[in-house]
């Protein structure tokens, strides 16, 4: 049986309480009668030949790409980059779509008698990875082979040895990024795109770019401007990329991309009830919700959150295009759209969701107050096409408990951003003409950032800049069960139940509000019409 | 008359100790209580008899209540003292008429008829005077601390002439029980000179952090202050009075590091931090942390009376910082001027809203209900508590 598309249910009183993550648990709330329910489309089927699949693109690249093996000779200088762990979420059962890829391309690297190979984590201004963050992205064997040669690096946006200047775009973006991989013979990009946001020119001119290059896209104006940022052609976050990606390409960077797309099938069999609409559920799956949540609502945070960051999640390959950057992401763009796009007639004055306990800058880490607005605000808010799922002044309802905690190794710069940033204003104009230049520049973020496992000093800046559209666009946002005093700081509102949180919505949309909730997991994105 | 007198009782001062103070049930065991006795003697024609309006309870009262006071200071009172040195009150002038007055408590050789003074007395230094032992009366470094004056927790005390600073029509009663704790963060803010040109810290947002920080907005109006304050209405009130940015709880070690774009080498020792710090609660811990966030080099000024401390001092050494009390008050040198730092306190006084630190005020019945309320006054979202005894009826009253 094929997967079923995208569904929207209309509530009534019939209906059972809808599935709302809540950071490391679950709430089930009933939503009023005349509400919509967005529900994903199932899991794609996936590829039957998953290495097959691989090689077939490598060998049959598209756009004016050549095959991979032509590409390659002895004395070049390839260098391999890769997406970092921010992607996908979970992280995928092992082996990860990058270790199949890399493996293979090493391999056809090997068969020409390529010796000078370097591995580059496209970190841009994400922190580092661990050894064993490492080892699950690329497996045991090229970790040893690579990373005792030295050849297994992170790329290291605050060290200008391995920075090369290309030129400035026709708008006067600077752009600078990896020295290695510009100087390279041929540069191969191994991506995975969770969302449509992901790949194309991003990856390059983002994942291996400067602040001095990332600041001309990763500021209010353009964030503001991208409506939304996960589609492309309507995103000046990409259009700016895209300008980059063809300087870097006239500046003559040879760049192979391989570009690959997932299912859905998000969680392990566990938890199969969030793959599921709720009325749907059978006993499997009301025991598994009523067991995850019983247990999880009985755990302390810290430890809930280890319990479901070990979660590795069954993803399974639907696409592997290789070739030019722009005609392998059209194709990636459609499998995209094929697995989580979900048309939707008119937009809501109520938006709800709920948020789970990890975004990409959160892998094995805390999801701060500043994740959680990033979350709600930037990634969940902008998955869209064609217009906002809330109207304009509508309100935004987030489920998440929003807790005053950081990670001190991983967001050190969070935690000021927050204590005093936030304190003075949460205007992102103010914010970004006020302190952007401090936290960018400070000389301790950027030494742990470059010797630690931290973001960099200004990435808790692009978090804000990322809900930017959205908090143009409301009237209001409402955290459902986030502590008051954590949601105040952030200049939100804090709702103890979903009744009181409605209430109060009332007052910024008026009464008898539509009411639209955005069921995840798994992720959508909402074509609105 | 009503006093609340404290006397030298080993076992009460022990249990006291033992027990600690907590709640207000406790206070019961404290060698303080409430009597009824007859008013001092004047011991001289320099003298006449003070009237206290409203009397606060200072942290080192409550120091002393609770047994918690230095033993260094033990030859400085003399027992049974009645406690109570920032004051409001009354006294009769020569020409017949009532004359509100705020005490000046300090009982140094000008009071005590020492004569020749001292030489810090003998330079207007009398915060520096030690001999606070000899004269016509019994030893005691502050009127509240001293058998043979009485104190403001009463109805009635006596105060040498020199004692008496008459207070302007603009302030309020409410304004000038708080003129005495103003005047010593103003001393504090005067002791760093007029050159300030480093960020500031303040530690702890009572009521003598929250007064350094108002006076050291009023000396030096571009201060950078930063204010380590614990509760939501010590930070607004820190706000209020001047202080530039708020840091709340450990992130005063953070702001150490960001305010000079340096490095943390652990989550409390930043490589560089504030040039100066007040520490206005003069515990181990604060006074450890004023060292630990200090910059290399910087000056540590203790405004609030210390305990008995325990404290790693290797930041002072390693970072050569300079450790400093600032007591009580004398004469300030502003911009070339020879002024009292009373006069000061009470010019700068006039244009701040002091009165708003006055939480709440009993009556000297009630001083139980008060002085639980006084040691919990941060949690109890107060500031300043104060015996009011213009008052006859019993339940407490609120300022604000």
């Amino acid at each position: 049986m094929s997967p079923r598309p995208g569904f929207i249910l209309d509530v009534d009183k019939s209906t059972p309480p809808s599935l709302f993550w809540h950071g490391e648990g679950f709430r089930l709330e009933k939503l009023p009668v005349g509400s919509r329910v967005i529900y994903p489309p199932e899991a794609l089927d996936p590829l039957k030949d998953p290495l097959g699949t691989i090689a077939q693109a490598l060998e049959h690249p598209v756009g004016d790409s050549s095959p991979l093996s032509s590409l390659l000779f002895a004395d070049m200088r390839l260098t391999i980059a890769f997406d970092d762990l921010s992607l996908p979420l979970p992280s995928m059962q092992s082996p990860d779509i990058r270790q199949m890829v890399i493996e293979q391309i090493l391999d056809l690297a090997a068969a020409k008698g390529v010796d000078d190979v370097v591995l580059v984590a496209a970190l841009a201004l994400h922190r580092r990875m661990t050894e064993s963050e490492l080892r699950h992205i690329l497996g045991d064997r090229i970790f040893d082979s690579f990373n005792k040669m030295g050849r297994l690096t992170q790329h290291d946006a605050e060290d200008p040895s391995n920075l090369i200047h290309l030129g400035l775009t026709d708008k006067g973006e600077d752009v600078e990024i990896n020295k290695r991989a510009a100087t390279s013979d041929l540069l191969v990009y191994v991506n995975v795109n969770l969302v449509s946001m992901d790949g194309g020119h991003k990856s390059v001119a983002t994942g291996l770019a400067s602040y001095k290059s990332l600041r001309h896209h990763h500021n209010v104006k353009t964030m503001v401007h991208s409506k939304s940022f996960m589609d492309r052609h309507n995103s000046q976050l990409h259009s700016s990329n895209w300008r980059m990606g063809r300087l870097i390409k006239e500046a003559g960077v040879k760049i192979f991309q391989v570009e690959t797309t997932l299912n859905t099938n998000t969680f392990p069999d566990s938890f199969s009830f969030l793959q599921k609409r709720e009325w749907e559920w059978n006993l499997k799956d009301r025991t598994g919700f009523i067991a995850a949540s019983t247990a999880l609502g009985k755990t302390p945070p810290w430890l809930s959150r280890k319990i479901l960051h070990s979660i590795r999640s069954p993803y399974q390959l639907t696409g592997v295009t290789a070739g030019e950057v722009e005609a392998v992401h059209d194709i990636t763009i459609e499998n995209i759209y094929k697995q989580q796009l979900v048309e939707v007639r008119g937009q809501t004055d109520i938006l709800t969701m709920g948020l789970p306990y990890i975004g990409p800058y959160n892998v094995n880490s805390i999801m701060n107050p500043i994740l959680v607005y990033c979350l709600g605000l930037g990634y969940f808010f902008n998955m869209y096409k064609g217009m906002p799922l809330v109207r304009k002044g509508g309100v935004l309802i987030l489920s998440h408990p929003t807790r005053r905690e950081f990670d001190p190794t991983f967001h050190p710069s969070y935690i000021d951003f927050f204590d005093n940033v936030l304190a003075d204003t949460t205007d992102p104009l103010e914010i970004e003409s006020k302190y952007e230049s401090a936290f960018a520049t400070d000389p301790w973020y950027i030494h742990l950032y470059k010797t630690g496992h931290a973001y960099h000093g200004v990435h808790p800046f692009y978090m804000w800049y990322w809900g930017a559209h959205a908090l143009d666009h409301l009237g209001a946002v409402i955290i459902l069960g986030g502590d008051p005093k954590t949601v105040h700081r952030l200049g939100f509102m804090s709702a103890s139940t979903m009744s009181d949180a409605l209430e109060m919505a009332q007052s910024f949309v008026g009464p008898d509000p539509s009411l639209t909730h955005l069921h995840s997991p798994p992720l959508l994105m909402a074509d609105v019409k | 008359m009503k006093a609340l007198i404290y006397e030298r009782n080993v076992a009460r001062f022990a249990a006291t100790k033992l027990l600690g103070l907590a709640a207000r049930p406790k206070i019961s065991i404290s060698p303080l209580r409430l009597v009824d006795i007859d008013p001092p003697e004047l011991p001289g024609s320099d003298w006449i008899r003070f009237y206290p309006k409203l009397s606060g309870i200072c942290g080192s009262d409550l120091a002393t209540i609770t047994s918690n006071s230095s033993r260094y200071l033990e030859d400085f009172v003399s027992f049974p003292f009645v406690l109570g040195h920032e004051m409001v009150g009354e006294y009769l002038s020569p020409d017949g008429l009532m004359k509100r007055a705020v005490l000046i408590p300090s009982l140094t050789c000008e009071v005590r008829g020492t004569t020749p003074k001292c030489r810090f007395c003998e330079v207007g230094q009398p915060q520096r005077c030690q001999l606070l032992h000899l004269g016509s009366i019994a030893p005691g470094l502050q009127t509240g601390f001293c058998k043979g004056t009485s104190g403001g927790w009463s109805q009635e005390l006596i105060a040498h002439k020199s004692q008496l600073y008459d207070i302007p029509d603009a302030l309020s009663d409410e304004d000038a029980v708080l003129l005495e704790p103003f005047a010593c963060a103003v001393h504090a803010a005067m002791s760093i000179g007029d050159n300030l040109n480093t960020q500031v810290a303040v530690i702890g947002s009572g009521t003598l952090g929250l007064l350094t920080i108002a006076a050291l907005r009023a000396l030096h109006p571009n201060a950078e202050i930063f204010a380590a304050a614990k509760y939501e209405h010590q930070k607004q009130m820190a706000m209020l009075l001047g202080a530039t940015t708020l840091a709340p709880g450990d992130n005063l070690y953070r702001q150490a590091r960001t305010i000079r774009g340096s490095q943390m080498i652990a989550a409390d020792k930043p490589a560089d931090g504030f040039g100066i710090i007040f520490d206005a609660v003069g515990s181990s811990a604060t006074i450890e942390q004023a060292l630990r966030v200090a910059a290399p080099g910087a000056d540590v000024i203790l405004v609030g009376m210390p305990k008995d401390s325990r404290i790693d001092l290797t930041p002072l050494w390693m970072k050569e910082i300079s450790i400093k009390g600032t007591y009580a008050y004398g004469t300030e040198d502003l911009e070339g001027e020879r002024i009292t730092t009373f006069e000061l306190a009470a010019r700068l006084a006039q244009k701040l809203p002091l009165s708003k630190l006055l939480s709440a005020t009993y009556r000297l019945d009630d001083y139980e209900m008060a002085i639980d309320h006084a040691l919990n006054s941060g949690k109890r979202g107060a500031v300043k508590i104060a015996f009011d005894m213009r008052k006859s009826h019993k339940r407490e009253s609120w300022s604000r």
